[in-house]
């Protein structure tokens, strides 16, 4: 036989820790209607019904008819248990009782020994007062009595009236039984009790104390234990991804959304859309395989569907599929330990991944003190935890403008993240505006959004850059400085002119040119570092194209598909769009396009009998030397290309290895020690060495500046650079007007056609951009038809979008952009080999050696080869 | 009125207190009481409870048990069938006919009326039938 007696009221057994030990005393003590007898005839109920042990009811004072009756509403059949011999009531006095349980064969023993009796109902020892009304009879008495009891071999339940549920004094009774269970009917406001119990004493038994919710309902007793937050696991397991919220705009705030597990606290005053942010983010859940539990107070189901259905969401749908339960419960009645053990076990039984909790404020109302609110949401915030749900708990701040505090009860310590949601005043309009105040172990945006709520819900849509007092609810005007790049520094009429131009257009806006580094290594440092920063100022990042991808992959950047929409996407040219885009979303529009081309003399070139310029190296070679050795001027340059210590020396080789039919990377593994790229360094090294027609200063000309500004000279006859530079002697004042040309540059004597490298510059908005609405309407005005145009017409650098290299205002500047064209649609992407960053800055360090006639072309082509191996390896 | 009413209201009841204390242990049959509880449960007078009780004992409609060495009796239903169903036969006419009633009422006024005039003798428990 169990040690434990089981008490047949839910969940009490788990508050005794098992039940009530077998043979003992229970005083069963509170204040009139707590509802004592009927957990007492519940006890002796289910010992009969459930575990075959026949119970005694003694009666002082309610007449056992009274009790039949009232159990048998409860669907207790003590009436038919009575005629069974399971169950009998005896109405008797408290001193024939007293008797009888000393007498040998008296009632007790006789009912232990008729009907096997087990269990003992005495209602209530306050009657053994009648007997006497001193203290030390008294006390003798019950002594006597639980005595007797014991004897029997009786678990027992005495129930005994408070007159008080403040009384200082102790009764003597709980000191002589073995457990005390006091039930309590409080006052939760002034017109609502709350039902509580409390297990004060249980002698050998490791119970759960304090206060925990209570009901009587049509079936009897039921008890909600408390939720008691226990100590965590060090090393315990958590789900570190990331979760939509459900609106695009407020993960980005939210560095890619709330951590999986967390709990988020939504504030804001009535209408801002705490509820419709709950909605979207339960329906987001449905759409991941997250189901999700959706706590109601104010809104009824119904009208949480109905207000759902405005938003395109269909509730009743996720609720048949089982990706969703909408749990309502009245603030007015609700009793938090019974919330609390449904919403587990609902959590349990989908299992729920997501939970909404709407609002905190209504569960307020339920608590019986105000401190316990605060617990409340502590034992909450640990459930979900436990559980690892990822949690939005709304709650109403009384402040339409202007709010001071987000949550009374010090709950904003509690959760991992605070949204504050909030109505502003700005240009006589009442507009909404969303932060997020804190996000525990996660780089969240610290901007304050507008965000408006329309059919498909909240919209997060832009920042309030030049307003302040948005969180004091109203905003006043200011100017916001942005730093930019233009792309069109060497022209700074024109770069003065274009942001002129914007500021005109965007009168809060002042845009301030950035001087950036040339070299595009060293803007990889520079946006990298911003990038970095808490906020940056550098809103409109440029992005070089072979190194963007990694930047883009850093999940640093904003999308920005509405600066540049799918449909004028294709406007652009699209080997720029693509290495743009990442899981359908664009995250950088593109400025500017380049490649390295040949630009010659077509002037010295006709002069000395070359109707065209050279189509391979052996051309390059014959024609630069004899018209060096006809033209006899000592200043005069054969040819010049990028060969510094920069990513320039990089493609200078990669476009000579291609033309020469090799590759960096074949069958995936180092192509440098093919004959190829043999032929293709030794090509470069002569050009220094053997043929003398490149000066060895391409060596060590920064950033490739020299050469080009000694062709603009007119003192080189080939250079290999951007096509900028033949713009730029295209201009009235150059005396090299009308007398360069463009072309590929050479192929090797093993390629089957010359190419080029594909590059160009982008703008992206980082996630920490401090005005990423300016940076996104300069994005917007710098990357326009209107402004790439007026650039073209200007010598500005080359357009991306393709329609322009057709346009005839733009050929009558530009002739040669359709030979543009034509090279930039075969050109090879060096941002797609694997590792170009790495590859490109070891292939700077081992060919530059080379060029400086240090090292053998084999040797350093054969080191490259083991270290590209080698980061191919690492995959 | 049903005769074995009448007969159990002249003889066996005698009293009003006598109809209360049967009326009483018909609807808390698991009464196991002293006279003075069951004068405190039909708020009577222990002094006119206690005889009825001993009367209802003798006739069988009750029983009583001697306990404490003799100190006190404790009183029960009595435990055949007659009994109980004399007691409900009671309930019966004294709850759901107001006729009966009525007569059940105007046979004890009569017969206490009688004793006050010396016509009946006083109600004991030596006289009345037994219903065992």
């Amino acid at each position: 036989m169990s040690e434990l007696v089981s008490t047949g009221i839910p969940r009490m057994d788990e508050i005794l820790a098992g039940g009530l030990r077998r043979g003992t005393c229970t005083l069963l003590e509170g204040i009139p209607g707590t509802g004592k007898t009927t957990v007492g005839l519940q006890f002796i109920h289910h010992g009969a019904v459930r575990e075959d042990e026949p119970g005694l009811v003694i009666t002082f004072e309610q007449f056992p008819e009274q009790m039949i009756a009232d159990a048998a509403r409860l669907g207790w059949d003590l009436e038919g248990l009575d005629a069974e011999r399971r169950v009998e009531l005896i109405c008797t006095s408290p001193e024939v009782f007293l008797d009888q349980l000393s007498e040998v064969g008296g009632l007790v023993d006789r009912m232990v020994d008729e009907m096997g009796a087990q269990r003992l109902l005495i209602d209530s020892a306050s009657h053994l007062m009648q007997i006497t009304d001193d203290p030390k009879q008294l006390r003798s008495l019950f002594y006597g009595m639980i005595n007797g009891i014991k004897r029997a071999g009786l678990t027992t339940v005495i129930t005994k009236e408070l007159e008080s549920t403040t009384q200082e004094i102790v009764p003597f009774e709980e000191y002589l039984c073995d457990a005390v269970i006091r039930l309590d009917y409080q006052l939760a406001d002034d017109c609502r009790r709350r039902r509580y119990v409390e297990v004060l004493k249980a002698r050998g038994q490791a119970h759960r104390a304090g206060r925990h919710g209570f009901e009587l309902t049509s079936e009897g007793a039921v008890v909600y234990p408390r939720y008691d937050p226990l100590p965590r696991e060090v090393g315990e397991e958590r789900r570190l991804t990331r979760t939509s919220i459900g609106v695009p705009g407020l993960d980005a705030m939210l560095d890619r959304g709330p951590w999986a597990g967390s709990s988020t606290l939504v504030a804001g005053s009535a209408g801002v859309g705490k509820t419709t942010l709950g909605l979207q983010f339960v329906c987001e859940g449905a759409d991941n395989d997250e189901p999700a539990v959706f706590v109601s107070f104010e809104e009824s189901p119904a009208k949480l569907v109905r207000l759902a259905a405005g938003f395109g969401l269909d509730l009743v749908q996720l609720e048949s599929e089982g990706k969703l339960k909408l749990m309502h419960r009245s603030p007015m009645t609700v009793n938090f330990e019974k919330l609390m053990i449904e919403l587990e076990d609902e959590i349990e039984q989908m299992p729920a991944r997501r939970v909404v909790f709407d609002s905190l404020t209504d569960l307020e109302m339920a608590m019986t003190d105000s401190g316990s609110l605060r617990q409340a949401v502590h034992c909450l915030a640990d459930m979900l935890d436990r559980h690892q749900v990822t949690a939005l708990l709304t709650t109403e701040v009384p402040e339409l403008f202007g709010q001071t505090y987000v949550t009374s009860e010090h709950i904003s310590i509690i959760v991992d993240g605070i949204i504050l949601m909030k109505y502003l005043e700005l240009d006589s309009e009442i507009q909404r505006a969303v932060s997020v105040l804190k996000m525990r172990g996660c780089d969240h945006d610290k901007g304050i959004w507008r965000y408006t709520i329309g059919d498909g819900g909240i919209n997060v849509q832009s920042r309030f850059e030049g307003a302040e007092g948005v969180m004091a609810g109203a905003a006043r005007a200011t100017t916001v400085t942005l730093s930019v790049r233009s792309f069109t520094e060497y022209d700074e009429q024109l770069n003065a002119e274009l942001l002129e131009r914007f500021s005109q257009v965007h009168p809060n806006v002042s845009p301030v040119s950035l001087t950036i580094p040339y070299n595009p290594d060293e803007v990889f440092n520079v946006v990298n570092a911003a990038m970095r920063a808490e906020t940056t100022n550098l809103s409109a990042a440029p992005l070089c194209l072979y190194w963007m991808p990694e930047i883009i992959d850093s999940m640093c950047l904003r999308a920005v598909d509405d600066l540049l929409p799918p449909e004028e996407r294709e406007a652009h040219l699209a080997a720029l769009v693509e290495p743009a885009m990442r899981d359908g979303h664009l995250y950088a529009v593109p400025a500017i396009a380049l490649c390295g081309v040949l630009m010659y003399r077509e002037d010295l070139l006709e002069a000395h009998g070359f109707q065209d310029p050279p189509d391979t190296w052996d051309e390059l070679i014959e024609q630069a030397k004899t018209i060096l050795k006809a033209e006899k001027d000592e200043d005069l340059i054969g040819y010049q290309f990028p060969a510094y210590l920069y990513e320039g020396l990089s493609t200078s080789f990669l476009a000579n290895l291609w033309s020469n039919g090799g590759e960096v990377i074949e069958d995936g593994a180092s192509g440098l020690s093919s004959d190829a790229a043999g032929a293709a360094l030794q090509f470069m090294h002569d050009l220094i060495h053997v043929h003398k027609i490149t000066p060895q200063s391409v060596t060590t000309a920064a950033h490739g500046l020299e050469p080009q500004e000694e062709f603009i000279a007119g003192r080189t006859i080939f250079l290999t650079m951007l096509p900028s530079v033949m713009q730029e002697t295209n201009r009235p004042d150059s005396p090299l007007r009308a007398k360069v040309g463009i072309a590929p540059s050479p192929k090797g004597p093993d390629g089957d056609a010359a190419y080029t490298f594909l590059g160009g510059w982008h703008y992206a908005i980082p996630l920490n951009a401090r005005a990423p609405v300016a940076a996104g309407e300069f994005i917007k005005f710098m990357s326009s038809f209107e402004i790439q145009k007026e650039r073209a017409l200007r010598g500005g650098p080359l357009p991306t979008i393709e329609s322009l290299y057709s346009d005839p205002d733009v050929l009558a500047f530009n002739p040669h952009y359709p030979l543009l064209r034509e090279m930039l649609r075969t050109a090879r992407r060096r941002h797609e080999i694997p590792h170009y960053t790495r590859i490109s800055q070891l292939m700077q360090h081992h060919l530059h050696p080379v060029l400086l006639g240090e090292r053998e072309p084999s040797e350093a082509l054969e080191k490259l080869a083991e270290h590209v191996d080698a980061i191919l390896g690492e995959e | 009125m049903d005769e074995r009413v009448r007969d159990f209201i002249v003889n066996g009841a005698q009293t009003l207190v006598g109809l209360d204390v049967a009326l009483f242990y018909q609807a808390n049959p698991r009464t196991f009481d002293t006279a003075a509880g069951v004068a405190l449960r039909t708020h009577r007078d222990v002094a006119s409870v206690e005889p009825a009780l001993q009367r209802l004992a003798e006739q069988g409609i009750l029983e009583a048990f001697t306990r404490g060495d003799g100190r006190y009796q404790v009183y029960a239903l009595g435990s055949t069938p007659e009994a109980w169903n004399t007691l409900c036969l009671v309930s019966e006419a004294y709850h759901d006919d107001p006729e009966s009633r009525k007569q059940i009422v105007r046979l004890l006024i009569e017969r206490k009326m009688k004793e006050r005039a010396g016509g009946a003798e006083p109600a004991t428990a030596e006289e009345s039938p037994s219903y065992e």
